[in-house]
């Protein structure tokens, strides 16, 4: 080639380069080429049959105009722990509320200190079976919820909704028959409470599903807002109806009932503006009025439930059974002889004790909520620093993340639960407890934190999508705290119930971390797989 | 005869250019019975276009945004549930792995060899069949292969973790159209060389379909362009364009004729292997009746240019206003009429901004989205194209038909389509642009000789009775019922 025809050569590789610095290949740089504006024509003038025989040369000749890019480092997010920490405290916000009211106020929308056991009772298992009817759709519904809206596919996403609130419905509205008909049948609850039990039961169950957007998007504000509304609307009624002379009972169950029923409007009201009303653009003012904003489908058709159904199956078991577990103890106890004139009464002695000790869990998720926030960004700067055939720094970085957390949780845990048991007179004594509601609380702190431990097992394993066997082992966990229970009440005595709640917790961490250790050794597979 | 028709990305759920292509065929060729597989990346689509009677299926394929592909494909959820059951890493160890390695081989390497790429996508899609894609694509046995493919290749084994991942994240991604099951059809007709083609080739490879292509733009081109703004690793780079490549290669192996729809595009084709005799060009068509020269009202005679455009980057809209630059300096009384959307805001921005620049916001007007484009072409004294980078535009087509002189940068099938009928121009060159304009606003004779030129060329050569005739013609030769 002669001198003239490489001058024009690198001045082609020159101008190609300010559009691709590195064309890896001739096709790559045929397209920079024609791009802008090189012929067959054009590539023959400069002594090549075509503008791929061009591009050959044009991609060696380009090393001598190509950089590489400086790197610039993204300014890495730390948010503030405290911040944080406050986030992983408001997941329980509505718990909170509603336990600051029961101390504060005497009751909050389910519970009230002082009642009659048979109304304690009916009121108790409709909460129960309201919670556990319709966690499993909750937690079903919250994830395809974000899975669609993290898409911004807004007509799947109401249609899951649509869907979820329908089945919710149909398994809410059979366990309220079938509820009722036990509960008169064979428990032996009069009528009148049976139906306070089934209306508990709906109102609770309701409101769990029409809350769901607000847990999946966190809209903790929306959460406090309309648990605060329920609550005055609560303490209002109750008061004026005590002030017209209305019998205690009646109106602490009258002021639940139209409590929960606002909680209820609210929560509707948030579930239609969040899923169901249109939002409506601001047109940017920068923006050019020619710019065309793609129009969104709205006639989008759906996918095929039950294959949805069936891939979310983990899902409805985990929140079904999360609920099923935490109140097998509980109810067991309600079995213990001498508690009242029913079949099964509800315990406040053993509630007390155990209803006290969970509310560890509150600080611990808050402790655990910041290393969990930031796993995903972890993952993948670690998984930047491997190379897939040699992912071992990856695996060790993982390991070293679940032990982080695990130390985190079982230090924050073993303290808290370290204060509440020095404290567990005084803070038994506050919810109206007596020295055996202490005694439960104590043995009960320990299944709580080896519960913690379990948590926090399963939120990381649902990072990497693995919430499959959490699922199972939450079904074992639960079989074990129903069976331990009831063989420890009749063997040992009522108060040895919560032995059982501490082995299935135990059962619950042991497994959990040997899954998660597993897990671990291959975090490469477990990470490509998390899909 | 019954016709498999592949789309990706268009028709009937996205507006535009090939998909009013692959409207008026369907329509225009009602003795046949069409079903339609149409890849969408996302099922966050509708059918925009009313389906004529003669298309007696759709199918869906979404390749993101679903965790099955039995959420959009038929079939029983006792089916479904039997490969779950059958799906063991056994199975996948023994049935797909054998067929997914020959898969990653070849299409590392840009499918040196098509018929085993062909065979070994038949394999897995065989295998997926009787057993279960999310299980097998998630399992433990397939990331283990994936990773010692990487290994023994010098390149691919440098790639992190990250970029390993949803590399096969993605492939298995595209991996989805192996589990659609192909009616059996008397031919396979794609509307692009790229995934969607691969249901052509597996009903060729079941039943025997012959398989037709057609390509408006070249996939792999446009893929290459593509990959040109991904942030991509030079290995995942260099995967991607292999690929692409020989999903084009395979599609190209497996058609008995290809259909391109300008000698511009074969040139690319022919570079991947095909020969002469596959290659019959069947430029698209314009509806001379709509597009005709009219008269309109808001036209002025004399100053006026007219683009029917998209505002983005392949379009060069900022060309264009650069032209008008040089435009004005010589010719202050010239405005200009840009018809189209903007799909980029930020591009948009820009090209407000250096409209703003070069002082020029009396000039040039942008009026959006135009649903009369036949009369936006009448308003103009003649019509520009700015492009980088075109197939075989209707734009052109149209403008043409309208009878007005057009000036235009030489890009893609620019040049066969325009033939002397107008004035040809570097891409990128505001001011040769800018030269071709004035020339012609200077010479009002030489307007009306080019616009009479260009609309009897496109009534002789792109009418739309020649295209549904090229392919009935097509159809007859290739089909099976011929």
């Amino acid at each position: 080639m002669s001198a003239p025809d490489l001058l024009a050569l690198d001045e082609v590789a020159r101008t190609a380069t300010e559009i691709e610095p590195r064309p890896s290949g001739r096709l790559e740089a045929a397209v920079v080429l024609e791009t802008i504006g090189y012929r067959d024509e054009d590539a023959r003038a400069l002594g090549f049959p075509d503008v791929f025989g061009l591009a050959d040369s044009v991609k060696e000749a380009s090393s001598l105009y190509s950089w590489d890019e400086p790197f610039v480092e993204a300014p890495s997010r730390r948010e503030q722990g405290l911040t944080l920490y406050l986030v992983g405290m408001f997941y329980n916000i509505g718990w909170i509320v509603m336990l600051i009211a029961l101390f504060m106020g005497g009751q909050s929308l389910w519970a009230a200190a002082n009642m009659p056991v048979a109304v304690s009772t009916a009121i108790g298992l409709g909460v129960v079976l309201g919670l556990a009817s319709t966690g499993g759709v909750q937690q079903f519904a919250a994830w395809k919820l974000i899975y669609y809206r993290s898409q911004g596919n807004v007509p799947l996403a109401r249609f899951v909704m649509r869907r979820s609130l329908l089945w919710g419905s149909v398994v809410l509205g059979g366990m309220a028959v079938l509820a009722g008909v036990l509960e008169v049948a064979v428990i032996g609850l009069p009528a009148p409470l049976a139906i306070l039990s089934v209306a508990f039961l709906l109102l609770i169950g309701a409101y769990r599903l029409a809350m769901t957007p607000v847990f999946a998007l966190k809209k903790f504000v929306a959460l406090i807002a309309v648990s605060a509304l329920a609550l005055a609307s609560m303490f209002t009624a109750s008061r004026l109806l005590g002030a017209a002379g209305v019998d205690r009972v009646a109106a602490v169950v009258i002021s639940q009932i139209l409590g929960l029923a606002v909680l209820l409007c609210a929560s509707l009201a948030l579930l239609w503006s969040l899923v169901f009303t249109d939002t409506k653009e601001v047109p940017n003012p920068e923006e050019p009025p020619f710019y065309a904003r793609r129009e969104l489908p709205k006639n989008v058709r759906p996918p095929e439930f039950w294959t949805l159904a069936y891939e979310g199956t983990p899902y409805l078991v985990y929140g079904t059974m999360y609920f099923v577990f935490l109140f097998g103890d509980r109810l067991v106890s309600w079995f213990a002889p001498g508690l009242g004139p029913l079949a099964l009464n509800y315990n406040s002695t053993y509630q007390i004790g155990v209803d006290l000790a969970l509310l560890l869990l509150v600080p611990i998720t808050a402790v655990k909520f910041p290393l969990i926030y930031r796993l995903a960004d972890y993952l993948e700067a670690n998984s930047r620093a491997s190379t897939v055939v040699r992912p071992q720094a990856f695996t060790q970085s993982v390991a070293r993340f679940h032990n982080g957390l695990l130390v985190r949780v079982l230090v924050a845990a073993g303290t808290f639960a370290a204060f509440a048991y020095l404290g567990a007179d005084g803070i038994v004594r506050i919810a109206g407890g007596d020295a055996q509601s202490a005694s439960i609380f104590r043995f009960a702190l320990v299944g709580v934190v080896l519960f913690s431990v379990f948590l926090a097992n399963s939120v990381f394993a649902m990072a990497f999508r693995r919430i499959r066997v959490m699922a199972v082992l939450l079904v074992v966990a639960a079989t074990l705290n129903y069976a331990l229970g009831v063989l420890l009440a009749r063997t040992v005595g009522p108060d040895a119930i919560v032995l059982g709640f501490i082995l299935s917790a135990l059962f619950l961490a042991g497994a959990s971390s040997g899954y998660i250790l597993r897990l671990r050794t291959s975090a490469d597979f477990a990470y490509y797989s998390a899909f | 005869m019954r016709v498999l028709f592949l789309v990706s990305g268009v028709y009937p759920h996205y507006m535009g250019g090939v998909s009013t292509w692959a409207d008026q065929l369907i329509r225009g060729l009602p003795e046949h019975e069409f079903h339609i597989v149409s890849v969408v990346s996302n099922p966050h689509v509708e059918v925009r276009y009313p389906l004529p009677e003669n298309v007696r299926g759709l199918t869906t394929v979404p390749l993101w945004g679903t965790e099955r592909p039995e959420e959009y494909l038929p079939g029983s959820f006792r089916r479904t549930m039997s490969r779950v059951g059958h799906t063991t890493d056994r199975a996948v160890r023994q049935g797909f792995l054998s067929a997914f390695e020959v898969f990653f081989r070849e299409t590392k390497q840009g499918a040196p060899h098509p018929e085993r790429l062909g065979e070994a996508a038949y394999s897995i899609h065989m295998f997926l069949r009787d057993h279960d894609f999310l299980a097998t694509v998630r399992s433990r046995v397939l990331w283990d292969a994936f990773r010692g493919l990487l290994a023994e290749d010098p390149l691919l084994s440098t790639l992190d973790l990250y970029e390993g991942v949803n590399l096969l994240r993605t492939l298995v991604r595209y991996l989805r159209i192996l589990a659609v099951r192909p009616p059996e059809t008397d031919l396979a007709h794609s509307a692009i060389a790229s995934v969607a083609g691969l249901v052509g080739v597996l009903a060729n490879l079941e039943y025997g379909t012959p398989n037709l292509l057609t390509e408006h733009g070249i996939y792999i081109r446009e893929r290459l362009l593509d990959l040109l703004n991904q942030p991509l690793s030079e290995p995942a780079k260099v995967f991607w364009q292999n690929f692409h490549t020989s999903l084009a290669r395979l599609n190209y192996h497996y058609a008995e004729r290809i259909l391109p729809v300008c000698s511009f595009n074969s040139r690319w084709e022919a570079h991947l292997g095909v020969t002469e005799d596959k290659v019959q060009v069947v430029p698209n068509g314009v509806d001379g009746a709509r597009f005709r020269p009219m008269e309109v009202a808001g036209a002025e005679n004399g100053g006026t240019i007219v683009a029917v455009i998209r505002v983005d980057r392949l379009k060069d809209t900022m060309n264009l206003i650069q032209a008008m630059g040089h435009v004005n300096a010589s010719r202050p009384d010239v405005r200009c009429l840009i018809f189209g959307p903007a799909s980029d805001a930020d591009y948009a921005r820009l090209c407000i901004r250096e409209r703003a620049v070069l002082g020029l916001e009396s000039w040039i007007e942008f009026r959006g989205f135009t649903r009369e484009p036949e009369v936006a072409y009448n308003l103009g004294d003649l019509v520009v194209m700015s492009s980088i980078s075109e197939g075989f535009p209707f734009a052109l087509l149209e403008g043409m038909a309208s009878g007005k002189a057009i000036v235009a940068t030489d890009v893609g099938g620019v040049a066969e389509a325009l033939g002397d009928a107008g004035l040809l121009v570097p891409p990128r060159q505001p001011k040769a642009l800018a030269d071709g304009i004035l020339r012609l606003l200077a010479d009002p004779a030489l307007r009306e000789d080019l616009g009479r030129r260009a609309r009897d060329r496109a009534l002789v050569r792109y009418d739309m009775g020649n295209f549904v005739s090229a392919y009935r013609g097509a159809y007859a030769d290739v089909g099976r019922a011929s």
